[in-house]
């Protein structure tokens, strides 16, 4: 079983965890602090609600700024990323004291592995569900163990943080994140739903349009809809042959997820990297960093390299500028280069990449992602020149009737081109729980 | 007997006493904040002085707590019954006087305080 955990809002709960005055207050995060040429990090509901929508910058934001009348009071602050990355971490801290396994996935998100969970704590609800409550809930029953350990940890969360989640508690990585989203959407089931029974699992999943499954583009969803594929359950239940003959693999993973059954490894990180779209949190700005993280998509490459017994010719590395990055217009850097022979050596690989990377890298912009490319595939069967014959996996190719021509690997190095580096201390709120001079007044 | 025998013998840890272990006893709930004005004097927070904030705690009647109250933060000593108050604790000053929460209070315990770092020089 596993579990989502979602921060809606982060930014803006940091910023009012220690300045009241802000609560229920329309609240921006802009990088100047100000409503201007800087695109809007952060949105809270009351200025969502007013169209003023994360993202927005230039003229189009002060032409709908200036249609706001005076009697709602729109707040603007510089994002104050020492505080948030304080919340994040105490975020973390505290499911790993809840959760048996935490991953951080982003700031604001973090999935747990259930196995080992002692549930005899939350035992079944006492209370039994009335006929009007059960249409309430479309049906669904807030009985289940782990929806009482769902609640409790929303509940704990928020005392000991302050902060609000959502959670979403499923069989598979995918189902949890969808019932995580699920259960934003619908703002009856109290931020949380668990998809552990089979009988909830199809009645969420029946509510899900499949063009809004992370991890599924517009594309794949119209492709999908030519064989009568519209919802969530729809996916879940078709023949996975066809999902795979329609879309791709990572469609097809994902639909195999959605019926309940977890995914292996390599096309599980392939998943996660689709699904969890955010990517962690990182510096775009420092090459010590991204070179960390290409060294991490070499290494997932080269497992499915090695799971499809091939070897590659040719690597791509393609940095792109985030848009929001205003002194460039978005573009995206690219290099290839041919390896000396076909090999499936993380050494020789690593390196070329690395090298590539080096070429296209450029001071001083902001990045948004990272993608690696492994082209010019070929059965590795053993006409590399080595001391020792690959027996074993040229057995595995004969069994192999499909081969993907490529294997490629994307990264988002930063959310809403959010970057640590280019921020001034002026006109930012105060590091409430990391500088001494800045903690909160109390009288 | 040299100095490695020495902690071999009164145990393995040769940690120094560290005053987070005495007053944080949930770090990941814990926030600081510093008190302004005098309204709590009898409970020895001074101006200035810096309140250990545990919010893992559930607050109980006669508990110090910061809350917020009416968008605002303030630190008062927190009371449930007969009637929810905020009570100011200084006798030489008569100006502080409790206040009622009522329905119409935006009311919430941010934590309860547990520990007062007070300098004395």
């Amino acid at each position: 079983m596993f579990g989502v955990v979602y921060c809606p809002d982060f930014y803006i709960q940091c910023e009012r965890l220690f300045r009241p005055e802000l609560i229920e207050r329309g609240l921006l995060i802009t990088s100047s602090g100000e409503i201007g040429d800087d695109p809007i990090i952060a949105s809270s509901k009351e200025t969502r609600d007013l169209g003023l929508k994360p993202g927005m910058a230039g003229d189009q934001l002060m032409l709908r700024f200036s249609q706001i009348t005076s009697d709602h009071a729109v707040n603007v602050c510089r994002p104050n990323y020492e505080l948030y990355a304080d919340l994040s971490s105490r975020l973390i801290k505290s499911l790993e004291l809840l959760a048996p396994k935490v991953s951080a996935y982003a700031s604001n998100e973090a999935v747990l592995a259930l196995e080992g969970l002692n549930l005899s704590k939350y035992k079944l609800s006492e209370h039994k569900v009335s006929e009007s409550e059960l249409v309430q809930l479309n049906g669904l029953e807030p009985s289940s163990p782990y929806h009482q350990y769902a609640i409790h940890l929303k509940d704990t969360l928020k005392q000991w943080l302050g902060i609000s989640v959502f959670i979403g508690i499923a069989a598979t990585k995918t189902l949890a994140k969808l019932a995580c989203d699920a259960a934003q959407t619908h703002s009856k089931h109290d931020g949380v739903i668990d998809l552990s029974m089979a009988s909830e699992r199809s009645l969420i999943l029946k509510r899900i349009a499949v063009a809004d499954i992370a991890g599924i583009s517009k594309k794949v969803a119209n492709r999908l809809s030519q064989i009568n594929i519209h919802t969530a359950l729809d996916l879940s239940q078709a023949p996975k042959n066809q999902v795979r003959r329609h879309s791709s693999m990572i469609t097809e993973r994902i639909a195999i997820e959605l019926s309940g059954l977890p995914c292996k490894t390599p096309e599980q990180s392939l998943i996660e990297a689709s699904v969890f779209t955010t990517g962690k949190q990182i510096d775009a700005n420092s090459f010590k960093q991204i070179k960390r993280v290409l060294g991490a998509q070499v290494v997932s490459a080269i497992e499915q390299l090695n799971s499809l017994s091939n070897n590659c010719k040719t690597v791509t590395i393609a940095l792109t500028i985030s848009p929001l990055d205003k002194r460039v217009p978005a573009f995206e850097n690219s290099l290839t280069s041919e390896l000396t022979k076909p090999t499936d050596s993380i050494a020789a690989i690593r390196k070329l990449a690395i090298e590539l990377l080096d070429s296209v890298w450029r001071d001083g912009y902001q990045y948004q992602s990272l993608k690696l490319n492994l082209t010019d595939l070929s059965a590795n069967d053993g006409d590399q020149i080595g001391l020792f014959p690959t027996i074993t996996k040229y057995a595995a190719v004969a069994s192999n009737k499909e081969t993907p021509k490529s294997i490629s690997l994307e990264t988002r190095l930063s959310i809403n081109g959010a970057n640590l580096s280019r921020q001034k201390r002026s006109l930012l709120s105060r590091s409430f729980t990391t500088r001494w001079g800045d903690i909160a007044r109390v009288s | 007997m040299n100095m490695m025998a020495l902690r071999h013998d009164f145990g393995e840890s040769d940690e120094a006493l560290d005053l987070n272990e005495l007053c944080i006893q949930h770090p990941t709930a814990t926030y600081f904040v510093r008190a302004s004005g005098d309204s709590m004097i009898d409970a020895g927070i001074h101006c200035d002085d810096v309140l250990v904030v545990d919010r893992s705690i559930i607050a109980r009647d006669g508990d110090i707590v910061v809350a917020n109250l009416d968008h605002s933060f303030t630190v008062k000593k927190l009371e449930l019954s007969p009637q929810l108050r905020l009570l100011p604790m200084n006798n030489q000053d008569l100006d502080y006087t409790p206040t009622n929460i009522t329905d119409d209070s935006a009311f919430e315990v941010f934590g309860v305080v547990t520990y007062v770092v007070h300098a004395v020089r």
